[in-house]
């Protein structure tokens, strides 16, 4: 039976991993990224059955995973928000091969080297990013430990039976923030492996290549890729949390700052003010359908986020611009207060 | 039965064998193969002492070499 | 007395059929050949999976009649480590990657894996420039030696002067085999062949890295015929890349 555990959003995807069956784990250590080798590396001799390797430098990492993935190997492999032109190389690899990978990004604040400080502000860099050469990737966007975990298993499951590469959008607060996760609550199925490997069998000759001379040759392949997408897109709508209904005021927030703006919403309702919130679990493929009924009785639509408009224009498609007024950013590493979004809802609201 | 056997199909006229072969029987025909290049020819196969230079630094392979070994028949 | 004809020289059975892209006199043909001839001869039965990295030896997979990976520029190795780390002793990996590729971009991760002691064996083929880019100018380029990025022929200032990198590899515990011939000559690659199938059975009990460099030419960007761009590379190469059999783990490995 198992027992609740008090875990950071790091350890939770490293715990996750290991229920999805994850058997290696590539990393270099940069902040967050450490916290999440090091619970594995516990485990690693513990003797459950994954094997970990730092790396000595994040690329190199990136693609021992694809040699491993290759070979049969199931990985887990992490980069914080300066490796990310790293990292959207390798998906671009990935996705070409067609392989399946587990990537968490650890955002900090940036640009360059930054601070250590959680920000939102890689999310476009991956979303766009990971459409290199056409190439998709699901980016998928937890919030605290438990939905950490959940969503890891949800990312082994999409790479391996769409064989993708698929990131996991982690920020700096919700990798140290430390909840007690009920793991028992999420269901770890098994996740079959539907794929060839190299080295397998004797006498067979088996070629992963990402290098198409021919027109006709890469035509083919595209239109297996686009192929590829379309399916994914069809069974796949995007996931998301939705709190409350058919209030006029609605909150969108995603990672750490839809754990503040749920609390903030909490306050707001305390204060006699109807608001819900909807907080997507996904960006891609984005939730649109369940996004756009939400939005049916909004008349005051609030995006909080920590960068600089960056969720607002991933929102733009799918809202009227006279109801995206609203955004609330907090830069520099800092978690938007509770207390300062109820003062800053109450004041729109007052004004409006 | 063939000695030096060329592939000159396969051949790309680089040359590289006429300057190995000890008995300077190869050398560039003048005709010209679906490539279009002057593929390698022997000139004289009976000389050839089955060194397999030629095979040797052939980028292509397009050599095969049987050397004739001296068999002892029992009485 | 009788006379017998013995077959001294034929097509491999690991080298595939298909024609190749080399341009004429390529010495990377002679490469892949030798790859396929050492892996014919190895003596024992294991997978064999190759590796190839970008340039010209990117089509590597048409070629060869094995298990074969294409790795993006300059990570080829790493993606070599990672098969290693999932195959372990269920396949022998071998590793074939143009100079610019490795001892470029890709050289951190060649030291690395030379300094774990990854079981690879590595096959470098050194033709001095960066072929199918255009001939430009690569981290082997001889003083002086003319490519399209250094029209007037290779300056000292900024570019540097040659560098032998098995040399460099020599200061590492974990590189266990590495060897140098000539791609050019009958006797070295004769010689060649024996270093890839040594580099190949030290993999069998899981050794360390195998490191072989075949040094060769490239016709069409030393804008020469073949024969005299053999004389030009035999000439200009002497004494700054030196061919021999440098280590062997009977004498090179610390326990």
């Amino acid at each position: 039976m198992d027992k609740k555990r008090l875990l950071k959003g790091a350890e939770a995807i490293g715990e996750a991993a290991l229920r999805s069956g994850c058997t290696r784990f590539y990393g270099y250590p940069v902040p967050n990224q450490s916290d999440l080798m090091e619970y594995l590396i516990r485990e690693e001799n513990e003797g459950r059955g994954l094997s970990v390797f730092q790396s000595e430098d994040p690329l190199s990492g990136l693609f021992m995973a694809y040699g491993a993935t290759l070979a049969g190997a199931r990985v887990l492999t992490a980069v914080n928000s300066i490796d990310i032109p790293d990292a959207l190389r390798a998906l671009s690899y990935f996705n070409a091969a067609e392989l399946p990978l587990v990537c968490v990004v650890f955002t900090q604040s940036g640009p360059g080297s930054g601070n250590i400080y959680p920000e939102q502000s890689d999310t476009l860099a991956l979303l766009y990013g990971a459409r290199a050469g056409d190439g998709f990737a699901p980016l998928l966007t937890p919030s605290t430990p438990t939905t950490c975990a959940a969503a890891t298993y949800e990312a082994f499951r999409m790479a391996e039976t769409y064989r993708l590469p698929v990131i996991l959008l982690v920020d700096a607060a919700c990798a140290q923030l430390e909840e007690t996760v009920d793991l028992s609550a999420i269901s770890f199925r098994d996740i079959p492996k539907k794929r060839e490997i190299i080295g397998g069998q004797q006498g067979q000759k088996r070629v992963s290549t990402t290098l198409h001379l021919d027109i006709d040759t890469m035509a083919e392949k595209k239109e297996l890729l686009q192929n590829k997408k379309a399916l994914f897109l069809e069974k796949e709508t995007g996931t998301c949390l939705v709190e409350g209904e058919g209030a006029e005021i609605l909150l969108v927030a995603y990672g750490i700052s839809a754990v503040q703006a749920k609390r903030a919403a909490d306050a707001l309702v305390a204060d006699q003010i109807p608001c819900a919130l909807f907080q997507p679990t996904s960006l891609y493929p984005f939730p649109e359908k369940a996004f756009t009924e939400s939005l049916e009785s909004v008349k005051h639509l609030y995006v909080i986020d920590m960068s600089d408009g960056q969720l607002k224009s991933i929102l733009a498609p799918y809202v009227p611009e006279s109801l995206l007024t609203h955004h609330f950013e907090s830069l520099g590493g800092s978690v938007p207060r509770v207390e300062d979004l109820r003062r800053w809802i109450r004041q729109t609201l007052k004004s409006s | 039965m063939k000695r030096v056997i060329i592939d000159q199909a396969r051949c790309k006229g680089c040359g590289l064998c006429t300057q190995v072969c000890p008995r300077r029987i190869l050398v560039l025909s003048n005709m010209v193969n679906i490539n279009g290049y002057h593929p390698v020819q022997c000139t004289d196969e009976d000389l050839c002492m089955g060194c397999a230079n030629c095979a040797t630094v052939c980028p292509v392979t397009a050599f095969e070499i049987y050397k004739p070994m001296p068999v002892v028949v029992a009485s | 007395m009788e006379l017998k004809l013995e077959q001294v020289a034929g097509f491999p059975k690991s080298l595939s059929e298909k024609p190749q892209h080399f341009c004429p006199g390529c010495t990377h043909g002679v490469n892949v050949r030798l790859i396929a001839e050492a892996v014919d001869a190895l003596d024992f039965p294991k997978k064999v999976v190759g590796v190839c990295g970008m340039g010209c030896s990117a089509l590597l997979p048409d070629y060869l009649e094995f298990d074969m990976v294409a790795a993006p520029p300059g990570l080829a190795i790493p993606v070599a480590e990672g098969l290693s780390h999932e195959l372990g002793e269920k396949a022998l990996i071998l590793v074939y990657v143009g100079e610019g590729d490795l001892y470029g971009r890709g050289l951190n991760a060649l030291i690395h894996a030379a300094i774990r002691g990854v079981p690879l064996t590595v096959l470098c083929a050194n033709n001095l420039n960066m072929g199918m880019s255009g001939g430009h100018l690569s981290p082997t380029t001889l003083l002086g030696q003319k490519t399209a990025t250094t029209p007037g022929g290779k300056p000292a200032n900024p570019y540097g002067i040659s560098t032998d990198f098995i040399r460099l590899l020599l200061t590492i515990p974990g590189v266990s085999f590495a060897a140098r011939f000539r791609g050019f000559t009958a006797g070295e690659i004769r010689k060649g062949r024996e270093y890839i199938l040594r580099g190949l059975q030290i993999q069998k009990f899981q050794r360390g890295f195998a490191f072989v460099e075949s040094l060769g030419i490239c016709p069409t960007n030393l804008e020469l015929p073949p024969p005299e761009a053999v004389k030009r590379v035999k000439t200009a190469t002497r004494g700054i890349y030196p061919s021999g059999l440098f280590k062997t783990p009977e004498v090179g490995r610390i326990p």
